[in-house]
């Protein structure tokens, strides 16, 4: 593979979602088209201006450390799509 | 392939910081034995539009233990996004530091065998702490209580060459934190956790460097001082073995299971580790200021290896002597408590030794009356002239126990002590005696 070639498999396996060879072919087309988008933006001169990532402020506000009440646990938990004893269950993953 | 090597180790140590609330968000981050998804709210769900918010407290706890070890802040620190998928992570990443850390550098003495050496540090940063999970079966049960709790994680360099050092290391960071009052780093709670990276490099030549092995084995689960030693060291064998049998070995991930003592490959793959990290974009760069900077270091307390280098000088401790009293909270609390009664450096290595070795004589007790009680048996102890010859008579009564000593059983003279003892009514200065009877014995009889 070639440098600055996606690898999909990779990418999926990374996300851990499964693809079927049709969306593969799509999605790499689609990133292959973002990487493209994004060499053209990487042309433009960037001597001497800092990195942009986000515009709210220049610096963060912090907060004091005191803690406040939580959700009960039932509204923590009514999006789960499965729960037991309190606890959101979910599949095993493979590997982190 | 090499004939001999250098085991080349490098460690990571995680440790919660003790805040009353989580990182970002805050609800509580006391989540040990609480019942489960008690303690949450949006931002520690990872719900969209929830934003985080830092929690001041856990940062000025960072750049005091980045003070402590002398590593350079960052004045402008960053947040930024490890991303990785599995179910301990609600958002599909962990708010992290990477590019910009709090602290950067600095080293942590240890003592091995008598010296101190110090052991350099890559970087001190702040995350959040990630989920419990339990295995049920096909079934993982999410905990998210923990999920936010600030943590904080301490990386050296490869600097570390065996399982002693890195014990010495992992109990001098675990003495730090507590010392500065930042983290229970407790291991069996789970409030400090390690992992090794270990690997061998062919032994280099006199004089020359170390060359970095292109290999490293990350053993994780190691939640205990006696498993960072037992699994350091079955990795050494394990790949000195591999080496021998003509390969080199495999870059992985393994775990620990203290039941066998053996490490085992947990067969990830190294793509894991593309964790893209970049900036945070809800979280903006933040600011240590020089008053905040200034407020910390008048907050750092003298530190544990300056405690036991200033014991060492000031009364001639071995640092054997100093590492344990420095080492042991009440210990040297009732210590401290004794120093302004001490007059000089006899007195001193008399009652520090007491102290670390019999807490009986003092635990329980109001330092007045210790030091009363002490200073009426040294009153009684017998010494000097009298002591000598009692020690003389012993010698000359137990002639089988002085030739064995003679011959080589030195042990005997814990025997020839008792004798001492008995005839003294144990009022005999167990120092001096020892010493009268060492001297006595190496003579010629």
């Amino acid at each position: 593979m070639k440098k600055g070639d996606l690898d999909i498999k990779y990418l999926a396996q990374l996300a851990q979602i499964h693809l079927e060879a049709e969306e593969e072919k799509q999605l790499a087309k689609d990133l292959q088209d973002i990487l493209h988008f994004i060499a053209i933006i990487r042309r433009v001169d960037t001597k001497g201006v800092e990195p942009t990532f986000q515009v709210a402020r220049k610096t963060q506000m912090s907060r004091l450390d005191r803690k406040e009440k939580s959700l009960p646990r039932e509204a923590a938990l009514q999006n789960a799509p499965q729960q037991k004893n309190g606890y959101f269950i979910s599949k095993p993953i493979g590997w982190k | 392939m090499p004939s001999s090597f250098v085991p080349v180790i490098g460690l990571e140590v995680h440790f919660e910081l003790k805040t009353a609330s989580k990182m970002f968000c805050s609800c509580s981050a006391d989540h040990f034995h609480r019942p489960a998804n008690t303690n949450l709210c949006p931002t520690c769900l990872g719900l969209p539009g929830a934003l985080p918010v830092p929690n001041q407290k856990a940062i000025e706890m960072t750049a005091l233990m980045a003070l402590a070890v002398g590593a350079k802040i960052n004045r402008r620190f960053l947040f930024e996004r490890k991303n990785y998928f599995y179910p301990d992570l609600p958002k599909g990443y962990q708010i992290s530091q990477h590019i910009l850390p709090i602290g950067e550098g600095g080293a942590v003495p240890i003592l091995l065998e008598g010296e101190y050496v110090a052991v350099a540090l890559h970087d001190i940063h702040l995350e959040e702490d990630t989920a419990k999970l339990e295995h049920h079966g096909n079934e993982v049960w999410i905990d998210f209580n923990r999920s936010g709790v600030p943590l904080v994680e301490v990386v050296t360099q490869p600097v570390l060459h065996s399982a002693a050092a890195a014990k010495a290391y992992v109990k001098r960071i675990q003495q730090l934190v507590r010392w500065l009052g930042i983290s229970n780093a407790d291991m069996e709670k789970g409030s400090m956790r390690l992992e090794a990276n270990i690997s061998l490099a062919p032994q280099p030549g006199d004089g020359k460097k170390i060359k970095l092995p292109n290999y490293r084995v990350e053993v994780k689960n190691l939640n205990s001082f006696r498993f960072v030693e037992k699994a350091i060291n079955y990795e050494i064998e394990r790949q000195k073995r591999v080496w021998q049998s003509g390969q080199q070995p495999v870059q992985e991930t393994r775990g620990f299971d203290p039941q066998r003592g053996v490490t085992f490959s947990q067969r990830r793959k190294e793509v894991a580790k593309d964790y893209r990290y970049f900036p945070d974009p809800d979280i903006p760069p933040l600011e240590l200021t020089s008053t905040v900077i200034e407020k910390l270091k008048k907050q750092l307390p003298r530190l544990p290896w300056e405690e036991e280098k200033m014991w060492q000088e000031k009364y001639g401790f071995d640092w054997q002597l100093s590492q344990t009293l420095v080492a042991n909270a009440e210990a040297r609390h009732f210590w401290q408590m004794l120093v302004p009664r001490i007059k000089n450096r006899d007195q001193a290595q008399k009652i520090a030794k007491l102290i670390v070795n019999k807490p009986d004589r003092w635990q329980g007790k109001k330092p007045a009356q210790f030091w009363q009680e002490w200073q009426k048996e040294q009153s009684e102890r017998l010494g000097g002239a009298q002591l000598a010859a009692i020690v003389a008579q012993v010698i000359e009564q137990e002639t089988k126990a002085v030739a064995d000593y003679r011959r080589g059983k030195v042990n005997v003279i814990g025997y020839l002590l008792g004798q001492v003892q008995r005839l003294t009514q144990g009022k005999a200065d167990p120092q001096e005696a020892r010493q009268l009877l060492e001297q006595k014995l190496a003579k010629n009889g």
